[in-house]
Formats: C-alpha cells, sequence, structure tokens
C-alpha cells in the first residue's frame, strides 16, 4: 500500500501545485494595480517626470500603476466623485478641491499609512497643508512650486534685486520707454485661464500688506471691496497698463516667457512659478541652460518681508486600497521624494530629508534654499479658495485685463460670491514661518 | 460470417450462422445520429455566435461608435458656426447663431444615444464628464457672446476653441477615449465570434467524421447486401454537404463582420487625424480674427497664437472635402457591408431543417437492414 499510495501523493502535491501557479497566473491585472488620476498630460514633460517616480514605485512593489492625464482634472475629478468611480489616488494642486471632497468623506486618512511623524520630516506649513486644515492628513506634498519670483535672462541685462514695489513698476517702465516690451505674460491656460493673473494679485496683496491680510483674505473673513484687495488690483494695473491686454489675453501662459529668449527679446520679466523652469528647458529651439540662460530674483519684500507664496501637488487616496496605500507610503519616502528634484524640471522636494544635492543646477538649488530659509511661505490664494470663489477670480482676471475701469464692479460681483459660501468650504491656512 | 446473398434474397438458411452485421448495423446507426446531432449543435452554434455578433454590432456597438463619431462632428460645426458669427459680425443680431445652436444640440444628442447604448463600462461617466465640458465650452462661447467687439471676446473665442481643437483638448481626448473603448468592445465581440483553429475544428472535425461515416456505412451495405447504393443514405450525404453550405455562410458573414469593423475604424481614425471641411474652415476664420487683434501682430501672442496663424493662412481645404467626402463613403460601406453580413441570418435555421433531414435519411436507409436483422434474431 505505501509503494502505491507514494505515486498518488505526489501526483496530488503536483496537481496542487500546478493548479496554484495557473491560479496565480490568472489574477485580474487589477488585483495589484493602482489608478491615478492627475493634471499632467501627454504633452507636458511634468507627465514624464512623474511617470519616472511611478516606474521606480512599480519597480520597488511590482505594483502596476494607471496613471490617467487630463487638461480638465476638477470637471474629471468631481464628475468620478459623483458617480463613485473615483480613482485609487488624484494629485491635486487646488487644496480648495480637495477640502471640498473632505467635507464630503471622500478622502481617507493617511496617518496610519505615513509612518514618520509629519513635523520631522516636512518644513514649515506643509504639515498644515497636508492636514488640509483640519487634525488629521489627507495628502502627501510630492511636488512644491516657489512662486514671488520674477525670471530674466542674465544674458540680457544683469538684475540686480529689486528691493520695492516702486522699483519693479520702474524698472518696467524704463525698459517700455526704450521701445522693449517689460513683461512677459499670457492667460490663456484653458479651461482655467486667468490664473497667472491671480498670481499677480496674490504677490501683491502678500507683500504690500503682510501675511495677518493675507490670511484673512483667503479665509474669505477680508471683502475683495477692501481697500487692500482694490489697490493689489489696481497696482497690477499699472504692470497690464504697459504691457498691452489684448495680447496677453490671447497668449498661452506656457508661451509668455518664450519671446524673452529671442534676440531682440520680445518681453525682459516673467513673473512665474518655478514650475516654468520645465517649460523654459524644453523649448523646442532653444535649449536654456539654468543660470546661464535664465536666473530669478525675488518679489519685493514689502511689508512681509522675505515671504513667499507657494503651491504644490500633492496626492490623496479615494480608496483605501492596500496598493494605494503602498503608492501613497512610497510617494512619502525620502527615495520617492528625491527622484523627481534630481532629474529637474522644477520639482522640489518639502522633505527635510531630501539632499540638496541632488538639485541639478544653480537655480534648482537656491529655489530649494528659499523654500527652506524665507521667514514665512503662504498657500497660492486662489488653490486654497473655494472652487466657486476661484473659477469667479479668473474670470474676473480676465474682465480686468479687459476693462481696467470696471474694477469697482468686478469686485463687487466677488463679493456677492464670497458671501454666497458657506464657512465650511473655506480654508484657514496661516502662512508658515 | 453471414451469407449476405441469401439474407438479402429473404430465404432464411436452415442453421443461422453466428453474425455481426446486425450489432454492427445498429453500431453505424447509433454512431451517425450521435455525429449528426454533434455536427448539427456545432454549426448552430457557430451560425448563431456569428449572425447574434452581428445583431450586436449593427444594432448596438457600431450606432454607439457612430454617434460619437456625429457628436464630434456636430461639435466641430457648431465651433465653426459660434466663429462665423462672431466674423461676420451676426453675434451682434443673434448670438453665436441658430447653426451653432442646432449642432451643439445635435453633439448633445448624440452623447446622451450613446449613453442608451452604452456598451462600455465607463462610457456614462464618460458622458457625465463630457456634458460637463460641453457646459464649459458653450459657457465660453456665451462670455465671447458677451464680450463682441473686445479682445477679450476673441480671447474666450480662443479658450474656447482649444477645448476642442488643441492637441490636448480635454473634450477631443475624452471622445477619443470614449471611441477607443468602443472599439474594443466591438474589436472582443468580433474575436469571440471569429473562425479559430478551434472553431474551425470544432465545426469541420464532425462534418468530416459525418461524411466519412456515411461513405463508410455505403460502403459497408454495398459489400454486405450487394446494392450500388444506398438512396436515403445518398440523400443524407447531400443534405450534409449543403448544411456545410448554409454554415459556411456564416464564415462569410464573420468575414464580411470583420471588413466592416476595419472600415469603422478607419472613419474614427479619418476623423481623428484628418480635419473636417467644416474645422478647417472654423479655425481659419478664427485665425482671421486673432490675426486681426492688434497684439498679436508680429508674434506678439506667443509662439503658439503666431503658429496658429500662420497654419491657418496655409490650411488646404480641398484636403479637408475629400476628407469629409471619404468619411462620407466610409459610413456608407460601412453600412453596406454590415447589411450584407447579416443578410444570411434566417439562413441559420436550416441548418436545423438540414440536421433533423440527415437524422430522417440515415433512419430510412439503416432501419429497415436493422429490422431485418432484429427480426431474424427472434
Amino acid at each position: 500500500m505505501i509503494y502505491t499510495r507514494r505515486p498518488t501523493i505526489s501526483l496530488f502535491i503536483v496537481v496542487i501545485l500546478i493548479s496554484t501557479i495557473l491560479a496565480a497566473c490568472s489574477i485580474p491585472d487589477s488585483a495589484d494595480s493602482v489608478s491615478v488620476l492627475g493634471s499632467w498630460t501627454l504633452t507636458d514633460v511634468e507627465q514624464q517626470n512623474f511617470e519616472k517616480v511611478l516606474h521606480q514605485f512599480e519597480q520597488d512593489t511590482g505594483v502596476r500603476v494607471n496613471y490617467q492625464g487630463t487638461r480638465a482634472l476638477d470637471e474629471e475629478l468631481a464628475s468620478e466623485v459623483q458617480n463613485g468611480t473615483t480613482p485609487d489616488v488624484a494629485i491635486q494642486s487646488s487644496i480648495g478641491d480637495l477640502r471640498q471632497y473632505l467635507n464630503e468623506n471622500k478622502l481617507y486618512r493617511l496617518n496610519d499609512v505615513i509612518e514618520k511623524p509629519e513635523q520631522d520630516v516636512y518644513i514649515k506649513q506643509w504639515p498644515d497643508v497636508q492636514k488640509l486644515g483640519t487634525d488629521s492628513l489627507y495628502g502627501v506634498v510630492i511636488k512644491a512650486n516657489l512662486k514671488s519670483i520674477i525670471w530674466y535672462d542674465p544674458k540680457q541685462r544683469s538684475e540686480p534685486a529689486v528691493q520695492t514695489w516702486d522699483q519693479l513698476v520702474a524698472r518696467g517702465e524704463t525698459i517700455a520707454k526704450a521701445g522693449g516690451r517689460p513683461w512677459c505674460m499670457g492667460m490663456g491656460s484653458t479651461p482655467i485661464s486667468g490664473w497667472p493673473g491671480t498670481d499677480w494679485i496674490e504677490d501683491i496683496l502678500l507683500h504690500q500688506f503682510g501675511t495677518d491680510i493675507y490670511q484673512q483674505w483667503t479665509s474669505g473673513k477680508l471683502p475683495w471691496t477692501s481697500q487692500q484687495v482694490k489697490k493689489a488690483w489696481q497696482e497690477w494695473g499699472t504692470i497690464t497698463a504697459i504691457t498691452g491686454s489684448g495680447s496677453t489675453l490671447l497668449t498661452d501662459w506656457a508661451d509668455a516667457g518664450r519671446p524673452m529668449f529671442t534676440n531682440p527679446p520680445g518681453c525682459y520679466l516673467d513673473h512665474d512659478s518655478s514650475f516654468i523652469t520645465a517649460s523654459y528647458q524644453n523649448y523646442e529651439s532653444e535649449k536654456l541652460k539654468p543660470g546661464a540662460d535664465f536666473d530669478f530674483f525675488s518679489f519685493p519684500a514689502g511689508v512681509a518681508g522675505r515671504t513667499f507664496e507657494v503651491s504644490a501637488d500633492m496626492a490623496v487616496m479615494l480608496h483605501d486600497t492596500p496598493q494605494a496605500r503602498k503608492l501613497i507610503k512610497y510617494l512619502a519616502t525620502t527615495k520617492a521624494q528625491t527622484i523627481w528634484p534630481h532629474i529637474g524640471g522644477g520639482a522640489f522636494s518639502v522633505n527635510k530629508e531630501v539632499n540638496q544635492n541632488v538639485y541639478p543646477d544653480s537655480i534648482s538649488k537656491k529655489i530649494s534654499g528659499d523654500l527652506t530659509n524665507a521667514n514665512a511661505l503662504c498657500f497660492d490664494a486662489s488653490d486654497l479658495m473655494p472652487p466657486t470663489m476661484r473659477d469667479a477670480f479668473y474670470s474676473a482676471v480676465l474682465e480686468y485685463l479687459s476693462d481696467p475701469n470696471q474694477l469697482d464692479q468686478l469686485l463687487d460681483k466677488l463679493d456677492k460670491v464670497r458671501e454666497g459660501i458657506v464657512p465650511a468650504e473655506w480654508l484657514n491656512l496661516p502662512c508658515g514661518h | 460470417m453471414a451469407n449476405p446473398v441469401t439474407a438479402d434474397a429473404g430465404t432464411a438458411p436452415p442453421t443461422e450462422p453466428k453474425t455481426t452485421t446486425g450489432k454492427t448495423l445498429g453500431v453505424l446507426f447509433a454512431v451517425l445520429l450521435v455525429t449528426t446531432l454533434v455536427v448539427g449543435v456545432m454549426s448552430w452554434r457557430i451560425s448563431q455566435r456569428v449572425y447574434g455578433t452581428v445583431e450586436t454590432v449593427q444594432n448596438t456597438t457600431a450606432p454607439a461608435i457612430l454617434e460619437v463619431v456625429a457628436a464630434r462632428g456636430a461639435l466641430v460645426k457648431a465651433d465653426s458656426a459660434a466663429v462665423d458669427s462672431f466674423r461676420s459680425g451676426e453675434v451682434t443680431l443673434t448670438g453665436p447663431g441658430l447653426l451653432y445652436q442646432n449642432q451643439l444640440t445635435l453633439a448633445s444628442q448624440s452623447l446622451v444615444q450613446v449613453a442608451a447604448r452604452n456598451v462600455t463600462g465607463r462610457g456614462s461617466q464618460r458622458i457625465q464628464l463630457l456634458e460637463a465640458l460641453l457646459e464649459s465650452y458653450s459657457g465660453l462661447i456665451g462670455q465671447a457672446d458677451a464680450h463682441t467687439g473686445t479682445p477679450l471676446g476673441t480671447a474666450d473665442l480662443w479658450y474656447a476653441s482649444h477645448l476642442v481643437h488643441a492637441g490636448d483638448s480635454p473634450i477631443l481626448a475624452e471622445l477619443n477615449n470614449l471611441v477607443g473603448d468602443q472599439i474594443s468592445v466591438l474589436n472582443a465581440q468580433i474575436s469571440a465570434s471569429a473562425m479559430t483553429i478551434e472553431n474551425l475544428l470544432k465545426w469541420v472535425v464532425p462534418i468530416v467524421l459525418l461524411f466519412v461515416l456515411l461513405v463508410a456505412t455505403q460502403v459497408f451495405l454495398r459489400h454486405r447486401f450487394r446494392r450500388l447504393v444506398n438512396p436515403p443514405l445518398l440523400a443524407a450525404t447531400l443534405v450534409l454537404i449543403g448544411l456545410s453550405i448554409v454554415t459556411s455562410l456564416a464564415v462569410i458573414a464573420q468575414h464580411r463582420l470583420e471588413n466592416s469593423r476595419d472600415i469603422l475604424q478607419e472613419v474614427v481614425r479619418l476623423q481623428q487625424e484628418q480635419p473636417s471641411a467644416a474645422d478647417v474652415r472654423g479655425q481659419q476664420e478664427l485665425g482671421e480674427l486673432m490675426d486681426k487683434e492688434d497684439g498679436c501682430a508680429n508674434g506678439g501672442c506667443g509662439p503658439t497664437v503666431d503658429r496658429f496663424i500662420s497654419d491657418q493662412k496655409s490650411a488646404a481645404s480641398t484636403a479637408a472635402k475629400t476628407s469629409n467626402k471619404r468619411t462620407e463613403k466610409l459610413i456608407a460601406d460601412f453600412h453596406k457591408r454590415i447589411g450584407s453580413a447579416g443578410e444570411n441570418a434566417s439562413r441559420k435555421y436550416f441548418i436545423l431543417i438540414l440536421d433533423f433531414l440527415i437524422i430522417v435519411f440515415v433512419s430510412f436507409g439503416l432501419w429497415p437492414r436493422i429490422e431485418e436483422y432484429r427480426y431474424r434474431a427472434r
């Protein structure tokens, strides 16, 4: 009996093994994958860079990532949330939108996903941003952007740092008098055209009236018709008056800085975020080098001192799956946070453990230094505002450019929108020190 | 061994020798019946599957794809009409115009039709997003209307146009995703009824086997009963050939179905890769409007706008007209082809009738002999 049973047992084991292997092979692909929705599309160098981070994640964990990029991120995410078909992870820069999803209980807490306490890892106010103004962690900043900076071509003219707003305006006027177009400016960015103008108004308000006023405004407490906000618009009007509204409205945002590098230059100064460097370095005809071909100086400090506006692309979890947890956990690691900054292209980490040497050029190191050493970092106001307010702000910028004389009516309309928003939708994120 | 001559003559020998003929006849009869049933089932399944796919593609999948094509076409026409009303100044009297409204409504209705024929898992979600984007688009056209005659009006048109034309346009991207999902479903449906080696063997082997069995039975009967041919079995063989021909009509239908799929894919590809006449005209008119903006002279609105204006000046509408005609011809070809794929669908019922006839003829051919031997055994 023993001799007859052995082959039977062996056969049984072989059958079980084969079945197990076949079963493992037949597991659907979706079982070990994670879906990600973001705003970077195939035409963006950002998508290529972010995919390098995701590729490394796939190699390290064996989890496949299905990334989908769309220009209409807000619409698509809203549609998917409404249908209950959300991706596992979304990458959003609008904190206001994320706060709304949090209010609707669509986001998952990440406190048990991220291993290290956030205050040990992140600089300045970033833990507050990642908590969306609550006590729990809901997001991981995967790419921070420094705003409140002005780009120029050092080969065309050396730009000693401008100390005051008046000096900045005078600089533009001098260029204009010499027959040049001082400011590179473009508002086109369908379907969110107008946002580059909001950055101007935010910067002027922050630096001329300080962080307290800025915070009151971003949290919906300071009316648009207040003298501070109105002054910010008017000051921007002095800039746009010498730039030309028609061309500004029609120029695409990513194109605005291109003429700065032509000979003779089509414009001389570009008020833009750190992520514009990705565009600069990918203009087809010119292969621009950071430091040699473009450099920046800070927005005039004013009463706010050495303060910068910042924005961020943040990953949030919309489905609590093991794969989504793995991705979020991975994106928060120093290793993942190092990949993109190392590639360059305007990505900066707010993780204190990321070595400054990963930044490939002097400009990136300078930006990273400002992100670390600024007196205060204030989150982009339009990104903090509830979506309705933000969209009205974008439209108002376009309207103002078209006809600056209607400023009072525009501010009245913006205030009506502000008054119609319930208090729970406003975020009160202080500028981090 | 039995003596067939005496057996056939009907005069029983004085001593019945031990014989296997009766048993062989019984076995042959049973095997022929079972094989005939298998032939019937396999032929029916193949026909049923192919004509079922033809029906699904003709009534659901293809119309859904063509509705997306129509939605895209209508949207482009709406955009062109809106730009035209701005360029001609009609906008100051009637807004973006009746043609714009009609085409936008048509685009929306096409999307509703796609939703009704939802063939993909994410279809309804994509359509909902498209509806939201269409609202954004019409909102921008409304803004352009409100800002007529100002640079902002032209800018609004440009922003709106970006939503339906630019390389990374969210509306086009979503329409492409939707039609891509639909094409995947179409491919899966057609693959399921494709004549693979496995399906071919499942169909041909039983037919060949039955044919061989019928011929072998004829040979056996000829040897045993000294008759040149058994007419009912010959009839069964001829009916089998007829059944094979009827079933092969399904194979032809599958081929036509695959051709229809190729035509449909060409329609989609052509629409995605080549602009229509309305598209070219609308973009040319938008280029003219933007060229008139003071700030845009000498590249003042950036390389994207500059390239757009110069591209529109050199755009050839002849090619677009050709592409329109080709698309229309392809759609007509598709309808013709898919119609011909399904024209023999009702003939699949002949398979059941012919299979039944084979059973009848086999029974007529063998049953008398079996009866004879059964009687003799008693």
